[in-house]
This record gives structure tokens, C-alpha cells and sequence, in this order.
């Protein structure tokens, strides 16, 4: 256990330093370009009262709040994506109709984007959250599909041949090779869907707006742009990069290791 | 004024003809000499910034301006407006007096140039149980749907709690932030909200299909109120005061011929609105609609902006946040305030 303690401290050091000189740039070259006033004070603020307006809105608590609101909702759609997407697979393996079908789904609605929907979605669903959560759904269900699909069409035969041999049932087929066999592109599905739930997220709160208290960052955004809070709307979009940044580096990417790294499916 | 009409009618033959031939025939008359300088005028879509696209359309500005390219946007929010005018890359644009006043409380180099119109807003419900805001019990269920927290709709809506409940925050937990189709959409299908706080067009379709309005703009607001305003940005004003000077005229120009329903004005309003005539006229005609380039309320709204806290600092007067295109239209009267100083405040 403290091996791997120790080693997560080395691979984020290394990455850490990494980031924090990129991030170190990026501040500098902001900064000269605010000294320059080529745009308004009013558009482009400094460091400083981008860093104010974060720590001030994390202190009382309004960026947590709404943040902790969007995350909840993606959690919740992304759960929902990932039991339909695992359904529609079992589908499609179990018969060649089904798999057409959610071929033909995936071609018409995968392109297709959420907001467009928003107009339709609202009288469907009404203007709860739940319409939000389709939009994430929306975004999350396509490519996780479309990457366990293509996971298990390239499952080799052989280890589909040996499951066979030693008599295993469809469903053991499924659980014991097809899946664990396909996790490099269930884990890419993963990730894609969860940076196209995040944006889908953002995007139709930025559009849907808030209920009554409870809103989300994307909804944050727009308030504070329409209350010309330029310095807030930078923080929030801080907050989304960490979140973004977080996700990868910590959840992902230790999934990652723990599964199919250790297990050699992947070169590292 | 004959005159008028017949250059009037020459402008539109020259626009017909052109829309006929297609752009790519020599332009006619007067925009042959060569082009000197543009303005940059935005507007949104609706039946409030009407006299926006009439002068677009009808050529009004370039009749001031002979040899001066005027490009048009169409934009989709408030917040772009602004934004645009702090870059620079518009001159001028509308927007609410809140938002101005936000505008201008952060610092953004931009003013008040003239009024544009005061419509009459109002909370729409379909349902007779909520003609008193006493019966808007249910912070879950008795939704109401506002563009977007602390717009004119909002600050109306707390006005009125403040009278009929006593506390201005009263229903804030009550409301959801929605653009005025959806919420229209929303409110006639009975889909989560039962008001919505509308401005025209949408006032208007949702009184025409039953709803009714529980609570009058002007009566919140205690007088009228200037729903929206011409903003410049400064840069604009200081480096091309002439330029100033002829869309102020043309503006002037375009609001008279709206409010004296110039057949041509109303083409133009029916056409992008998509109304009949009767219609166009009803929409025109509806009390409290009143197309002017006199600003009304700014003093009544700052000041409960700021008791609110949606501004931190009052204006001291009015030249804080009006280009004297508009302080000259409220006057000042010595040994009292006139009829349109006073038209400035709340009762």
C-alpha cells in the first residue's frame, strides 16, 4: 500500500511540475497582455482579481455549491449512460437484428447535438433537471456504445473460442471475456463521454438556466457574465479545468493502472 | 414634407430595384463616392427594438450619411451588447437601463444615448388562483419563469412582492431563468411554470391565448419606465461626434414615423415580425407602448439598484451614465423638477 502511495506521489510530482511550468507561462504571458490594455480592464482582468474573485467565491461557498450541483447531475446521467450503453451492447451480442438497430441508432444519433434537442426535450421532460440529465445521457450513451461495440467486435476469436471450449455460458462469456478483453476501449469510452457529458453539461445549464436556489456552474457563467463579473466567469472556467484536470489525472488514470496496467492490456 | 415622401418613396424604389436585380449591379445615386467611415449597430430581435430595423431597412441613417457604410448586427443576448461595446467592436447598441446601470457601476466606458422605447411588461398567468401573488404558496410547484436574475422582469417582480407581500425577495426562490420562448412555450403547454414575467411580442400572444396579466409593469414600477435605451460606447462619441450627431437624427426620424404608423415603417415591423397589419397595429397600440428617444426612470431604477445591491455606487446625476443626447431630453428645471425629471423617479 505504501508503495503505491509512493508511487502515485512520483508520477504526480513529475506531471505536477510539468503542468505547473505550462501554467506558469500561461500567467506571465496573460499578465504582459493586460499591461499592454490592448481590451478593456472591464474583458480582460488581471491575475489578481481573477484569483481574488476565486478564493472569494470559493470562501463562501457559492463555486462549491454549484459545482457539487453539476456534478451531482452528471453523476447521475453518466450512471444512467453507462446501464443503457451495457443493455444495448447485450443486445446487440445476442442478436444480429439488435445489432443492426443499434448500429443504425448510433449513426443517426450520435452526430446529433444535445442542445439542438433542448427545444423538443423541454415539452418532453419539462424544465427540471432532468432535462439536463438527458442532454448528459444524450452525450454519454453514443460514444460508450460505440466504444464497447467496437471493444468487443475485436476481441480476438481465439479467447472467444477457449471460453467456449471450457463451456462457459454466454453470460460468463461476456463478464469473464468479452468485457475484461475490451476495457482499453471501455475505458476510451469512459473518457470521452465523460468530456462530452462535462461540456453538454455546461452548455445546456449556460442555455437552460436555474431553478429557483439550484443551479449549476454553466448556469454561473451566465449570471455572472450578465452581471459583467468578468473576473467570476475566468474562475468558474478555472474550476471547470480542475475538475477536468482532476478527473484524468487521479480517477482515470488510476483506474487505468490498477486494471488494465497492471494487467498488461496497455503499454505504458 | 412632400419632399419627404418623395425621397422616401425614391429610397424604397432603389431598394426594391436592388432586391430585383440582385446586389451585383452598380449601386445607385450617392453610395457610388467612395466610403469614409462605418458605424457599427447592433440590435436584437423583437418587436421593442423596431426601430432599429426600420432604420436599417428604410436607409435612414445613410440619408444623414450619405458615404458612410452602417453594418448591421443581429445579436442574441444583452451581455453581447455590452461586451461588444467595451471591445470596441460596436458603436452602438440597446440594451436594458439595468444592465446599463451594471455597466456602467463596473466601469465600462459606455452610456445612455437616447430612450428607445417603454413597453408595457407583466406577469403572465394562465390560471386565476395566481392573480394575487399571496397564492404563490409552493416554491416547487408555482414556478416563474424570468430571463435571467436580476433582469427588469425580476426587478419588477421584486417591486411588486415588496408592495403585495412586504419583502422584496419574497418569490425569489419561486423563479426559473428562462429566454421569453421558451418560458412562452412553457407557461401555454402547463409545463412546469404557472407565470412568467413577459415584455412584448410574448405579452401580447399570451394575453391573445388566454393568459392574463397579475401584475402590470408600470404599476410595480410605480410609473413609466424605459424598457430599453440606445447605448454608445465612448470611443464612438469622442472620435466621430457627427457620426453621433446623424444616427441620433435618424433615429428621432424612425421613431416619428413608427409612432405616426408611416405605412413603409409598418411594412417593414409587419414583415420581420410576421404580423398582419391589424396586428402590427394592435401590438403598437397596446397601452403603455410608447417609442421614445426621452428616457424614462433611470433615477427610480438606480436607486433601487442600489438598495438592492445589484450596484454598489449611485450615480451622482445623470451625465454619470447619459451622453447628453439624453440628459438634454430630461431637461432641468430650476426651482424644481419638471414633468420629465420627475418622470424619472418612482411614485
Amino acid at each position: 500500500m505504501g508503495n503505491v502511495i509512493k508511487k502515485v506521489l512520483v508520477l504526480l510530482k513529475n506531471l505536477f511540475f510539468k503542468r505547473l511550468i505550462f501554467f506558469i507561462g500561461i500567467i506571465v504571458v496573460w499578465q504582459v497582455l493586460f499591461y499592454t490594455k490592448l481590451y478593456p480592464v472591464q474583458m480582460f482582468p488581471s491575475v489578481k482579481t481573477i484569483w481574488d474573485s476565486l478564493v472569494n467565491n470559493l470562501a463562501n461557498g457559492e463555486l462549491l455549491a454549484k459545482t457539487g450541483f453539476s456534478l451531482e447531475l452528471i453523476g447521475i446521467g453518466m450512471l444512467i449512460g453507462m446501464i443503457l450503453s451495457v443493455i444495448f451492447t447485450g443486445l446487440a451480442m445476442i442478436s444480429k437484428v439488435c445489432r443492426n438497430f443499434v448500429d443504425s441508432i448510433i449513426t443517426i444519433a450520435h452526430p446529433l447535438p444535445g442542445i439542438a434537442l433542448l427545444p423538443i426535450i423541454i415539452l418532453w421532460l419539462g424544465l427540471g433537471s432532468n432535462a439536463i440529465i438527458f442532454v448528459i445521457v444524450h452525450s454519454v450513451l453514443w460514444p460508450m456504445l460505440l466504444n464497447t461495440m467496437t471493444g468487443f467486435s475485436s476481441v480476438p476469436k481465439l479467447y472467444k473460442q477457449l471460453g467456449q471450449n471450457i463451456e462457459m455460458s454466454k453470460i460468463k462469456l461476456v463478464f469473464g471475456i468479452y468485457i475484461p478483453a475490451s476495457l482499453p476501449n471501455i475505458y476510451a469510452g469512459l473518457k470521452i463521454s465523460w468530456a462530452r457529458a462535462w461540456r453538454a453539461l455546461i452548455s445546456a445549464e449556460m442555455i437552460f438556466g436555474a431553478s429557483g436556489t439550484s443551479s449549476g456552474l454553466g448556469f454561473y457563467i451566465s449570471q455572472k457574465r450578465y452581471d459583467m463579473d468578468t473576473p467570476a466567469v475566468f474562475a468558474a472556467l478555472i474550476v471547470i479545468m480542475l475538475i477536468g484536470i482532476l478527473v484524468e489525472d487521479i480517477f482515470f488514470n488510476q483506474l487505468e493502472k490498477r486494471t488494465i496496467g497492471k494487467w498488461g492490456m496497455v503499454s505504458q | 414634407m412632400k419632399r419627404r415622401m418623395l425621397s422616401l418613396v425614391i429610397v424604397l424604389g432603389l431598394v426594391a430595384s436592388l432586391a430585383l436585380t440582385g446586389c451585383n449591379e452598380a449601386k445607385p445615386g450617392a453610395t457610388n463616392a467612395p466610403t469614409v467611415g462605418t458605424i457599427k449597430i447592433a440590435y436584437q430581435n423583437g418587436l421593442s427594438y423596431s426601430p432599429f430595423y426600420v432604420m436599417q431597412e428604410m436607409k435612414i441613417i445613410e440619408k444623414y450619411l450619405p458615404n458612410v457604410k452602417v453594418e448591421w448586427t443581429v445579436l442574441a443576448s444583452g451581455s453581447a451588447v455590452s461586451e461588444g461595446l467595451a471591445a470596441g467592436s460596436l458603436d452602438i447598441g440597446v440594451m436594458g437601463v439595468a444592465p446599463l446601470l451594471t455597466a456602467w457601476d463596473k466601469g465600462f466606458s459606455m452610456k445612455i444615448f437616447s430612450g428607445l422605447v417603454n413597453s408595457p411588461l407583466g406577469l403572465v398567468v394562465l390560471d386565476d388562483k395566481y392573480m394575487s401573488l399571496k397564492n404563490f404558496t409552493e416554491p416547487n410547484k408555482d414556478k416563474i419563469a424570468v430571463p435571467a436574475p436580476k433582469s427588469i422582469q425580476h426587478i419588477l417582480l421584486s417591486m411588486a412582492a415588496q408592495k403585495q407581500l412586504g419583502k422584496a425577495t419574497a418569490l425569489d426562490e419561486y423563479l426559473k431563468a428562462l429566454a421569453h420562448p421558451d418560458a412562452q412555450t412553457a407557461l401555454l403547454n402547463k409545463i412546469d411554470i404557472v407565470a412568467h414575467f413577459s415584455s412584448p411580442p410574448f405579452l401580447f400572444s399570451e394575453v391573445a391565448k388566454g393568459g392574463k396579466v397579475a401584475v402590470d409593469g408600470f404599476d410595480a414600477f410605480g410609473g413609466d419606465f424605459s424598457f430599453l435605451v440606445s447605448v454608445a460606447s465612448k470611443k464612438f462619441m469622442d472620435e466621430q461626434p457627427a457620426y453621433a450627431g446623424a444616427v441620433y437624427m435618424a433615429m428621432s426620424e424612425t421613431i416619428g414615423l413608427i409612432n405616426s404608423k408611416d405605412d413603409a415603417a409598418v411594412q417593414v415591423i409587419m414583415s420581420k415580425e410576421k404580423l398582419t397589419k391589424d396586428t402590427a397595429i394592435k401590438y403598437l397600440d397596446w397601452a403603455g407602448t410608447n417609442f421614445t428617444t426621452t428616457p424614462y426612470g433611470l433615477a427610480g431604477l438606480a436607486k433601487y439598484m442600489k438598495d438592492v445591491g445589484y450596484i454598489e455606487k449611485l450615480p451622482a446625476s445623470y451625465s454619470d451614465y447619459c451622453w447628453s443626447t439624453a440628459t438634454a431630453t430630461i431637461g432641468q428645471r430650476a426651482g424644481g423638477p419638471s414633468v420629465l425629471e420627475k418622470a424619472q423617479n418612482r411614485k
